[in-house]
C-alpha cells in the first residue's frame, strides 16, 4: 500500500534523528579532553569514583572551563537553528536567520549602550550588558512585529519590518562605536563577534531555561507544514497564518535573545543548520525541527571546539570557525543534492 | 449526509472597492454548483467567504445551520476541503506527505492508523497511489491537481470548493478531473462548488449554475437557463450563438462593440 512508503522514509528519518542524538555526547567527551592542558576524562572520572584522588588542575579546568563551554555550545547551536527553522517556516523564506528581526542588532546596541556609556537597566558590569543586551533584543523583535502587525502580518511585511529595525539599531551601535574610547570600542568590537569562552554554570541556566521556550515550537509543527502550501489553504486546513507567525517569532525571539545577550551575536548557525537538516530528513516540520536542533547543536560545538584547538594557544571566535568550516560544507551539500529543497 | 450551505447578502470591500455586493445563494447538498462569470466578479471571493478565509463585511455563511465564521477552524476543516486555484510553484514534499496536510485538522502529532488509511483512501480516489513516494515538484501539472484535491479529501469534508480546477489542463486532464469531481459528488454526496472560466465545461459538469457579474449574482438555475445568448452578452459582453443539440455549446462570435 502507499502508506507502506511513508512508513519506511519515517522510520529512516527516526534512525537519522537517533544517530544525531548520539554524536552528542560524542563530542562533549572530545572537546573535554582536547585543548592546551589535555585531560583524559575516563581516567579523572576512574580516579574520582575510586577514591586514587585526581589532578584539581585537570578537574578545574574540565569543570569550571571545558564542560559548561561545550553544553553552552550545544545548547545555544540547538536554539538557534529552531528559531532559524521556525522563523523561515513561518515566513516562508529561506534566507531568514534568527536575526532578521533584529535580535542580534537590538542585543549589540544593549551591549554597546551599557559598554560605552554605562546606561541600562540592572546591575554593573558584565550583568548590566547581558540585561541590557536582552532587553533590546526583544525590544527590537517586538517592534518589527508590532510593526508586521499594521499590514496583517504577510511573511513580507514581517521581513521588512525586521530588516528596518535591524538597520536602524546596527546604525545606533555605529554610532556608539563611534563616540567610545579606544579601551570601551575594544571590548565592544570583542563582544560582537560572540564567543563562548564565558560560558559558566550561572549562564548555562538561563540557557536551558531559553532551551525549554523552544519547546512550545514543536507545537506548531503541523501548523508550518500546512503553511507550505501558503496563507490561504493553511487557513482551510485550520492554521491560522498571523497567529503562528507571531509565536514562532515571539518564542525564537525569547530564546535567542536570552542566548545571545550571554554570547554576543554568532552567525550562520541558524540559517544554514535548517537547511542541512532539510537536505536529511525532508521538509516535515515534525522531523526538521528536531534534527535542525541537533545538528545546530552538533556545529556550533564542533566549531567551538575547532576555535579553541586549531591555533592553540590562540583561541579564534568561533563565529569566524561556523563560516569557514560551515560554508564550504553548506555549498557541497547544495550542489550535490538532487532536488531543490528550495524555490 | 449531504449538507447545504445558505450564503445570506454577503458584502466584501477590498480597500474601498466592492468584491462583493449582497449575494445570496444557495449550495444544495449532494449537487455540483458551478460559478461562473468574467474575471474580477467575485468568483474567487465567494469561494473563500463560503470556507471562512475571507471575513465579509456584511452578511453570513450557514454549514448546516452553523454560521461558517463562528465555527472553530479545526472543526471548520474536517467539514469543508478548499483546492485552490494556484499550487505553490514549489513543494518540497513527497505526494504521501502533502496529501497527508490534509490531515492537520485531525491530528496533533503523530499519524495514525485512521490518518494513514484516510490518506490512503483519498490518493486512491483520485487515482494517484503510484506516484506516492514521488515528490510534487517532479509531478506534472494534471498530476499537481489531482494531488490537490487528494489532499482536500483526506479532510473527510462534506463540502468541496473549488477554484478553477481546469485551468492549467489539457482537454483530457481537464475531463478526468472534472469526471472525478462528478464521480465524488455522486459516490460520497458531496455537496460541491467549482469557479469555472470553462462555460462549455461548466455547462456539462454542474446541476446549477451561479453567473456573477461585478460582485453580484446576475442569474441562478439550471446551466440551459442561464447560459442563453443575451446573458453572456450582458455579463461578458460576448456576442455568442448558444447551440443546445445534442449538447450545450457555447460559440463566442465576437466582442460587444
Amino acid at each position: 500500500m502507499s502508506a507502506s512508503g511513508y512508513t519506511r522514509l519515517s522510520k529512516k528519518r527516526a534512525l537519522v534523528l537517533a544517530s544525531l542524538a548520539l554524536a552528542l555526547p560524542l563530542v562533549v567527551f572530545v572537546s573535554m579532553s582536547l585543548g592546551v592542558l589535555p585531560v583524559n576524562p575516563i581516567g579523572l572520572l576512574y580516579g574520582l569514583s575510586s577514591g586514587q584522588g585526581i589532578d584539581p588542575l585537570a578537574w578545574a579546568v574540565i569543570w569550571h572551563l571545558r564542560l559548561p563551554r561545550a553544553l553552552m555550545a550545544l545548547a545555544a547551536g540547538a536554539i538557534l537553528a529552531m528559531a532559524g527553522v521556525a522563523l523561515q517556516g513561518s515566513l516562508r523564506n529561506p534566507l531568514v536567520s534568527p536575526f532578521t528581526l533584529g535580535v542580534s542588532s537590538g542585543a549589540s546596541f544593549g551591549a554597546a549602550l551599557a559598554i560605552v556609556l554605562g546606561i541600562g537597566f540592572v546591575g554593573t558590569g558584565t550583568c548590566l550588558i547581558i540585561a541590557n543586551a536582552f532587553v533590546f533584543a526583544l525590544l527590537a523583535t517586538f517592534m518589527a512585529l508590532g510593526i508586521a502587525r499594521l499590514r496583517g502580518m504577510t511573511p513580507e511585511s514581517v521581513i521588512l519590518a525586521g530588516i528596518a529595525v535591524m538597520y536602524m539599531f546596527s546604525a545606533g551601535v555605529t554610532l556608539l562605536q563611534y563616540v567610545a574610547r579606544q579601551w570601551e570600542l575594544a571590548e565592544l568590537v570583542y563582544w560582537l563577534m560572540g564567543d563562548l569562552s564565558k560560558a559558566n554554570w550561572h549562564r548555562l541556566d538561563v540557557a536551558f531555561l531559553a532551551l525549554l521556550a523552544c519547546i512550545p515550537l514543536f507545537k506548531f509543527a503541523w501548523d508550518l507544514n500546512a503553511l507550505m502550501m501558503g496563507d490561504d489553504v493553511a487557513k482551510s486546513l485550520g492554521t491560522d497564518p498571523a497567529v503562528t507567525r507571531t509565536a514562532c517569532a515571539g518564542l525564537s525571539a525569547l530564546a535567542v535573545a536570552a542566548v545571545v545577550c550571554m554570547t554576543g551575536p554568532i552567525g550562520f548557525v541558524g540559517l544554514m543548520a535548517p537547511h542541512l537538516a532539510r537536505l536529511v530528513v525532508g521538509a516535515d516540520h515534525r522531523f526538521l525541527m528536531p534534527t535542525s536542533a541537533l545538528l545546530g547543536a552538533l556545529l556550533l560545538s564542533t566549531a567551538d571546539l575547532l576555535a579553541r584547538v586549531v591555533m592553540m594557544p590562540l583561541e579564534i571566535p568561533v563565529g569566524v570557525v561556523t563560516s569557514f568550516l560551515g560554508v564550504p560544507l553548506f555549498i557541497h551539500l547544495l550542489l550535490r543534492a538532487g532536488r531543490e529543497i528550495w524555490r | 449526509m449531504a449538507v447545504k450551505i445558505i450564503v445570506k447578502g454577503i458584502s466584501v470591500i477590498y480597500r474601498c472597492v466592492k468584491a462583493l455586493d449582497g449575494i445570496s445563494i444557495e449550495l444544495e447538498g449532494g449537487k455540483i454548483t458551478a460559478i461562473v462569470g468574467p474575471n474580477g466578479a467575485g468568483k474567487t471571493t465567494l469561494l473563500k467567504c463560503i470556507n471562512g478565509v475571507v471575513k465579509p463585511s456584511a452578511g453570513v455563511v450557514f454549514l448546516d445551520g452553523a454560521e461558517v465564521h463562528k465555527l472553530k477552524p479545526a472543526e471548520l476543516a474536517r467539514r469543508m476541503g478548499h483546492v485552490p486555484q494556484i499550487a505553490p510553484p514549489h513543494l518540497p514534499l513527497t505526494v504521501f506527505e502533502a496529501v497527508a496536510l490534509g490531515r492537520r485538522p485531525y491530528v496533533s502529532w503523530a499519524l495514525g492508523e485512521a490518518d494513514l488509511r484516510a490518506i490512503e483512501a483519498a490518493m486512491k480516489a483520485v487515482g494517484i497511489e503510484h506516484l506516492s513516494d514521488r515528490y510534487f515538484d517532479e509531478l506534472s501539472g494534471g498530476e499537481r491537481q489531482k494531488v490537490l484535491i487528494a489532499m482536500a479529501l483526506a479532510q473527510e469534508p462534506e463540502v468541496l470548493l473549488l477554484d478553477e480546477p481546469t485551468s492549467n489542463l489539457d482537454i483530457r486532464h481537464q475531463l478526468e478531473i472534472l469526471e472525478l469531481i462528478r464521480r465524488l459528488a455522486r459516490e460520497k454526496g458531496l455537496t460541491v462548488a467549482m469557479a469555472m472560466h470553462d462555460l462549455n465545461l461548466a455547462s456539462r459538469f454542474s446541476d446549477i449554475m451561479i453567473m456573477l457579474k461585478e460582485g453580484r449574482v446576475f442569474a441562478v438555475g439550471a446551466p440551459r437557463e442561464v447560459l442563453t445568448p443575451e446573458n453572456i452578452r450582458a455579463v461578458y459582453g460576448v456576442e455568442a450563438a448558444v447551440l443546445t443539440n445534442p449538447h450545450l455549446l457555447i460559440v463566442p462570435l465576437g466582442v460587444v462593440p
